[in-house]
């Protein structure tokens, strides 16, 4: 794969995700212009980028009609139906796949042929009985007509709004009022009166000077102005803006308006003459017909209508590419007597001198010569160009060109730089926009540097040793003060350092919470019940590492409130409830922990039907069952091999239960928490670390080594005293703040052979940790300080030891491992 | 060495033809919209504008009119690379103040050769 087709698939899929996004905001808000104008642009690109391949013709087939279709619409003013969004999300699915299989090599544009047929003719089909035509036209009057406020504003905006407009044949006001800066002082509040302007179709609200910074900025000088659209009468508009008559200029453009071409200039074709010098090379047929065209067309341009604002640039550049036409040439004569036609042109301010110098196209231009080389040339190409004929239709012109210098698209572009993206960030409100460049890194250099910066952090943990090293054994006590003090400073850096490349890591949730409307849409869709989707929170950031460990549970989970959660509309409403029911997915940050929450309205969990099922797989015992709180049987959906959906259907039951969802949480150091109500709901609440890459844990002490304990599910470290510590059939425990705390030994249960030491006061170390939601005192020999770790998971052999989740290398050189209390307990 | 200012909203489409006119020899420049290119156009001097119709917040069509009808910049030649095969959309790119017009997808060696003759060999 290439740098092209590289750059072309990821944007592609940017594309692809914004039309799934377009189509649904349309589907649910219904066709507003704007939304309609972005969904056909970006088909439009799509469409554009994919004519660069041969191979991916089927698909642009596809996207073709599927643009031709949007466009209909966007004229029609028509609403996207619900059948109509499928087909078009169908094709985009079936675009996306494709994509996939060409980017894998497993793309075979024979084989997706009749798919592609069948999607174009289903795409057409929504395009039959649309009978916009006669609107189309009036609104392409409208937009050509040359006018010069309204102009500018016009292209982009007006298009689709004006099918309205063309069908009542209706005029349209435009008013550019440009408020005195003073205006706050005499009374005038320009807001007002846009406010107050009859049946307002359009307000563009623009600087006049940049925006200075925030110190600088004097409220009360205006610095803006204001175009609008009104479909009112002119009377009506102008009135608001009585007491400000000498700051507007108004224009009424007619909903019945034909083109605005100037008759095109009656001055005799004369007859071409030859400005070649002796002794100059001749110009080749190739080159020659291309710049006959380019003449050709820079006259046509300057037989277009004189009469718009932009004439004078047109005709500048018109020159300039008769100049620079000449130049490579070697005729810069040519050039030349154009400079002396434009200048007698815009002296006399007439374009008849350039336009028929421009007229007398030289001979060597307009015939094709006889030479031998000409003859040569000719083999390859259809001279059909003729002299005198004046504009070339564009296609035909093309198609006659020779391949010349036949390089695959490919080749060309293999060589261009690495993949730098700039683009234009969100525009300020007024149409400022702010340049943000956007790096494209590829994923394995940040991880580099990440365990770069990781190691650097643990070896400049050795320096505190070194100094009291060099102090305790070497005796060098100014050495050590300034190692201690140097360190200082590396240790800012190397922490500033993580943060930053953290920061690189560091992604919003919204890239997995924009799956979810099409995911919901089209589940309720399925599953035949009504529900809205709520997103908040979308912008939370967090380790792309946990971001994409939690796509699969976050599915998994709003899958489940869909088909489990949310009742059938008939049900909903014997409950009383509204038929339509709510998912909220909301995300936020606490602390140095990401929390994402998933609620619904739906029925909630059935907490005797939970404890029914769990003693009938032989989970729980009925004993256990009966003196269970509701609170701790909800929690046993998430044992293994537990599924209360009588019926596995396609949606949620495919065998992967919510055990799943809780190791995969667990994996990266997540907790999931589960409230229902029945009847009610059910609240979901993950709470995920920031990033994974630093742990913070424990140190502690027991039988002579070090270990270390992740710092999240540590609740709190207490001293027993051995006369506290009971014991009940065998357990251990002790009495905390009026709670019965179950003890373990760690000792025992690492099978280090020797029993937990007390302290001089014959008290025990405890560490309190809560696990799966339950509070155990581990007995240990000492606590020790809190420090951050890179924790490096086991491998090979010592990867079946699953008591430990991982290993730290400490400042001092020595291994620490650290424990995964849920496999020691 | 000669300018182009390449003016596209697609990424894809940009690489393609910075590809093609880098090894032609040519220096380019991007921008992803008209409002983009208009400032480009006023801070820099380019030789020759590469054109796409279909932009957000300012189309080909309305850059190539503000460009012409600010004639205290210099006045390149501008080439239009549209999808619209139709004569009446050339027609109005003529209007608006392009110079040429292409169809999409442009292939390197028609490029080329309209670089070729619009900036002259390698730039010089």
């Amino acid at each position: 794969m290439n740098a092209l087709q590289a750059q072309f698939i990821a944007e592609s899929r940017e594309l692809l995700e914004g039309i799934g996004e377009a189509m649904l905001t349309l589907e649910k808000q219904g066709s507003d212009a704007d939304s309609l104008n972005n969904l056909f642009r970006l088909v439009h690109t799509l469409k554009g980028n994919c004519g660069l391949f041969e191979e991916l013709r089927p698909i642009g087939s596809v996207l073709h009609c599927a643009e031709d279709t949007l466009d209909a619409l966007r004229d029609s003013g028509e609403e996207i139906s619900s059948d109509s969004a499928d087909i078009l999300l169908d094709a985009m699915d079936f675009v996306s796949h494709s994509l996939d299989s060409w980017e894998s090599g497993g793309y075979d544009p024979e084989a997706i042929s009749p798919r592609a047929k069948q999607l174009v003719a289903s795409i057409k089909a929504i395009r039959e009985g649309d009978a916009a035509q006669p609107a189309n036209q009036a609104i392409e009057a409208f937009v050509n007509t040359p006018s010069s406020t309204a102009q500018t504003h016009i292209t982009g905006w007006i298009e689709p709004h004006l099918s309205k407009v063309a069908q009542q044949q209706r005029d349209l006001v435009w008013i550019h009022y440009a408020p005195e800066s003073d205006c706050f002082f005499k009374g005038e509040d320009p807001l007002q009166y846009v406010r107050s302007v009859p049946e307002l179709e359009y307000l563009a609200i623009e600087t006049i000077n940049p925006w200075p910074a925030a110190q600088d900025l004097d409220p009360y000088n205006c610095n803006l102005t204001l175009t609008l659209a009104s479909r009112a009468t002119e009377d009506a508009v102008l009135l608001v803006f009585d007491y400000v008559k000498d700051q507007i200029k108004h224009e009424v453009l007619s909903g019945s308006l034909c083109t605005g071409e100037a008759d095109t200039s009656s001055a005799s074709a004369s007859a071409a003459v030859s400005l070649t010098p002796e002794g100059m090379l001749p110009i080749t047929e190739a080159s020659r017909a291309q710049a006959l065209r380019i003449w050709e067309v820079q006259l046509k341009i300057m037989t277009l209508n004189a009469a718009t604002p932009t004439w004078l640039g047109r005709a500048r550049a018109a020159v300039m590419a008769i100049e620079q036409l000449s130049e490579s040439l070697n005729r810069s004569a040519w050039g030349d007597a154009a400079k002396e036609a434009l200048a007698s042109s815009e002296a006399n301010n007439d374009p008849t001198p350039l336009l028929s110098w421009l007229q007398r196209i030289p001979e060597e231009l307009a015939t094709s010569i006889n030479s031998a080389e000409a003859a040569s040339a000719t083999d390859h190409i259809s001279p059909n160009v003729g002299a005198g004929k004046i504009a070339v239709p564009a296609v035909s012109a093309e198609k006659a060109q020779p391949d010349i210098a036949p390089k695959a698209p490919e080749s060309a572009a293999s060589s261009v730089e690495p993949l730098a993206k700039a683009e234009k960030a969100e525009a300020h409100p007024d149409g400022e926009a702010k340049q943000v460049q956007i790096l494209k890194v590829p994923r394995e250099k940040i991880d580099r540097l990440m365990e770069l910066i990781g190691e650097m952090v643990v070896a400049k943990n050795s320096l505190p040793y070194l100094a009291e090293k060099a102090e305790t054994q070497y005796g060098v006590r100014e050495v050590a003060k300034e190692l201690k003090s140097q360190y200082a400073v590396i240790n800012r850096i190397a922490e500033e350092m993580q943060d930053a490349i953290m920061q690189v890591r560091m992604m919003p949730v919204s890239s997995i919470f924009q799956r979810f409307p099409r995911l919901v849409r089209d589940l309720a869709k399925k599953l035949g019940k009504q529900i809205k989707l709520e997103i908040t929170g979308e912008e939370t950031e967090a380790d792309k590492n946990i971001i994409e460990a939690l796509a699969d549970p976050l599915i998994h989970l709003v899958r489940n409130s869909l088909d489990h959660g949310i009742e059938p509309p008939e049900d909903r409403q014997e409950a009383g409830k509204s038929l339509e029911g709510t998912i909220h997915i909301s995300a936020h940050q606490e602390g140095d922990r990401v929390h994402i929450i998933i609620e619904d309205d739906g029925a909630g969990i059935d907490v005797t039907r939970v404890k029914r099922k769990a003693v009938e797989k032989g989970l729980i015992s009925e004993e256990k069952a009966a003196s269970m709180s509701d609170q701790e049987a909800q929690q046993l959906i998430f044992l293994p091999g537990f599924s209360t959906a009588a019926v596995i259907s396609d949606v949620s039951g495919r065998g992967v239960g919510m055990d799943v969802v809780r190791s995969a949480i667990a994996k990266v150091n997540g907790t999931i928490h589960l409230h229902s109500q029945l009847g009610k709901g059910t609240k979901v609440d993950l709470s995920l670390p920031l990033t994974m890459a630093v742990t913070n844990v424990m140190m502690i002490k027991s039988a002579d080594q070090s270990f270390a304990v992740p710092m999240d599910i540590v609740v709190e470290t207490v001293r027993v005293p051995a006369d506290a510590i009971h014991v009940v059939q065998d357990h251990k425990m002790t009495v905390l703040r009026g709670k019965i705390i179950p003890l373990r030994s760690l000792n025992d249960m690492l099978h280090l052979g020797s029993g937990q030491v007390p302290n001089e006061d014959n008290e025990y170390a405890v560490l309190v940790v809560k696990v799966n939601g339950e509070s155990v005192g581990i007995m240990v020999d000492d606590f020790h300080s809190t420090i951050d770790i890179i924790l490096r998971p086991l491998e090979g052999l010592l990867q079946q030891m699953q008591v430990y989740s991982g290993t730290a290398l400490l400042g001092d050189g020595s291994v620490l491992l650290v424990l995964n209390m849920k496999e020691v307990l | 060495m000669k300018r182009v200012l390449i003016i596209d909203d697609a990424a894809t489409v940009r690489m393609y033809h910075r590809g093609i006119l880098k090894q032609a020899g040519y220096e380019t420049d991007e921008a992803v919209n008209g409002m983009e290119a208009l400032e480009k156009a006023f801070d820099g001097q380019f030789d020759l504008y590469l054109v796409d119709v279909n932009m957000p917040k300012m189309d080909g069509y309305s850059f190539l009119r503000k460009l012409r009808e600010a004639v205290e910049i210099r006045q390149a030649p501008a080439v239009m690379i549209s999808t619209e095969a139709e004569e009446h959309d050339e027609t109005e790119a003529y209007l608006s103040g392009a110079n040429l017009y292409m169809i999409k997808p442009v292939r390197p060696e028609q490029l080329v050769q309209c670089a070729r003759l619009l900036l002259g060999e390698r730039g010089r």
